[in-house]
């Protein structure tokens, strides 16, 4: 926490710079060494993640992209500490990330409120901390507001939209005020209309509070309009592949020729990923077949899905 | 509802003739009529309304410890693995064993006592509550855990506010069916222990037939239908609605 109120707030930057990407020599925030991941499915182990290392700065943007399968839920649920590395170490401030807390926020692909509180009530769990109820519910209701959803606060989490509860989901993160924000494919479950308005929305509420995120996609465009780095992954085993600098100016809109230019780079090296697996898929169909077995189609077209999903 | 109402005047209208022209023995199966005789003149002598506040009263005790014990177990077992693994079984074996087998037990413990009645009581709701919970906190979807843990909830607050509120639908289901269990194991062990304490409702009915009155017979019958109509529908059910209509489960 300490380094991140040491960094500028908004308002005190000068207009120009605001928009400008993550800052290039912040001190490391978060850093991973030599990390692998092994699971047990029942085709016998499966390496989720093998020998990845990584530094995320403070106050950087960090986009994790990769086709299904790569493991790159896996790499964001060690941050988080709610999944253990097999091997290596993951630290947050040079401190060794053990368990999951408050300092790391997720916001997962759904939006995991607990359907028995209203939208503030969601949002109030998280401050915890805040004794005085009455500053407590204001707390709660500014970060509702930062989200455009004061107006649905009194509102359970099935009577909200898709969209909505994605919302409330981010205000219940921001207000943690964690060190770092983690998030797991959140807009994946969302209609295409929906998606670009939580882009934008997620791009000012960063240009606003300036936390580190991690945000894990298998979309590209999201990707590159909302990170200062986006880091592309291949899989079998899980590993980085490629690491690009988004030298954009923000805000950036998506759909914009000049985001497009730099997910046609991204994209090109992932359609070789891409066809990696479709060719090990149907390597590993043909192998199946030759054992006279094509019974089970989940395991013919997802052999892994059982514990590389997007969840854990 | 026109058409249950109908049905049911036409059964009371044929149960009262084949009574008046005693198609049958009508001493051994009075006619409505007689049963609401024998049901008002209970209750104007206050015998009935007595009856059904004794027997109220044990239920609720007994039930109440039954959900706080049933509660407590069923965290346990749905919580920590050492606990499901030793007593699991057990509670299954449990559950299946009627509550009323409890009786010679808990007479030789307490005496043909007003607790032998509770104890027989307990043990027939117990069992219900404790599965209900502990399936309700073994079934919460692990995405909430994660978010609990992920925001710092742990120890007592997260039981109290995520596991809890979490398995509740769960836990009023299991209060439902530990109700009805309940409600037949006091019966049962009312019925079986004629001469203990207070003349509950099944003292009341075997009572009916040591005196060969069928129709005080039937009348107790009848309070026992409506308790049990009632208990479920007015009680159980709205709160399972309620319930159901928060977390958006509820058809529309």
């Amino acid at each position: 926490m300490g380094l991140f109120l040491t960094k500028p707030k908004s308002e005190e930057i000068p207009a120009q710079s605001r928009y400008l990407s993550g800052p290039a020599d912040a001190p490391c925030k978060i850093r991973l060494e030599n990390v692998s991941v092994r699971f047990d499915t029942r085709q016998g182990k499966t390496t989720a993640l093998e020998n990845v290392s990584l530094s995320i700065r403070a106050g950087e943007f960090v986009c994790l992209v990769g086709p299904s399968g790569c493991g790159k839920s896996t790499l964001l649920n060690i941050i988080a500490g709610l999944l253990p590395a097999d091997e290596g170490q993951v630290f947050k401030d040079g401190v060794a990330i053990t368990k999951a807390g408050p300092d790391r926020a997720v916001i997962f692909q759904e939006a995991a409120l607990f359907p028995w509180l209203t939208a503030v009530q969601n949002v109030e769990f998280a401050l915890k901390s805040v004794r005085d109820k009455k500053a407590r519910r204001q707390r709660a209701l500014d970060h509702l507001q930062m989200v455009h959803l004061s107006r649905f606060a009194r509102s359970y989490p099935h009577e909200l939209s898709g969209g909505m509860r994605q919302r409330v989901a981010i205000a219940r993160a921001l207000a943690l005020d964690p060190d770092v924000l983690l998030m797991d494919e959140p807009f994946a479950a969302l209609d295409a209309q929906t998606r670009d308005l939580l882009i934008e929305e997620v791009q000012r509420i960063w240009l606003e509070t300036r936390k580190t995120v991690v945000f894990v996609t298998h979309n590209v465009m999201e990707a590159v309009t909302l990170g200062d780095r986006v880091v592309c992954m291949g899989a079998r085993p899980g590993c980085i592949k490629q690491e690009l600098d988004i030298t954009l100016e923000r805000p950036r809109a998506v759909e914009h020729p000049d985001t497009a230019r730099f997910a046609q780079r991204i994209l090109a090296n992932l359609q070789d990923e891409i066809a990696k697996i479709v060719r090990e898929e149907s390597d590993y169909v043909e192998a199946e077949r030759a054992r006279g077995r094509d019974g089970d189609p989940d395991r013919v077209l997802y052999p892994h899905t059982g514990t590389m999903g997007d969840g854990i | 509802m026109v058409t249950p109402i109908a049905f049911f005047i036409l059964i009371l209208a044929l149960w009262e003739t084949g009574y008046r022209r005693e198609w049958w023995n009508g001493y051994l199966f009075p006619g409505p009529s007689e049963v609401w005789a024998a049901l008002v003149a209970g209750v104007r002598n206050g015998s009935l309304l007595l009856a059904t506040r004794i027997s109220l009263v044990r239920l609720v005790g007994a039930f109440s410890i039954a959900l706080l014990l049933g509660t407590l177990l069923g965290i346990l077992n749905g919580t920590v693995p050492v606990v499901r693994w030793a007593i699991g079984p057990l509670m299954l074996g449990l559950q299946t064993l009627p509550s009323i087998c409890w009786l010679p037990l808990a007479i030789i413990w307490f005496g043909a006592s007003e607790q032998a009645i509770l104890f027989v009581t307990l043990m027939g709701a117990l069992m219900a509550v404790t599965i209900a919970v502990s399936d309700g906190i073994r079934n919460i979807p692990p995405l909430y855990l994660r978010a609990a843990k992920m925001m710092g909830a742990r120890g007592p607050r997260l039981y109290r506010e995520v596991l809890l509120p979490a398995a509740f639908p769960a836990i009023i289901s299991g209060a439902k069916q530990g109700w009805a269990f309940a409600w037949r194991s006091l019966m049962a062990g009312e019925l079986l222990s004629v001469s203990t304490g207070a003349l509950g409702l099944g003292q009341t009915l075997m009572r009916g037939r040591d005196l060969n009155d069928m129709s005080q017979v039937l009348a107790v019958m009848f309070i026992l239908i409506v308790i049990g109509v009632v208990a479920d529908r007015l009680i159980f059910t709205q709160l399972e609605n309620r319930v159901r209509r928060r977390w958006g489960l509820a058809n529309p």
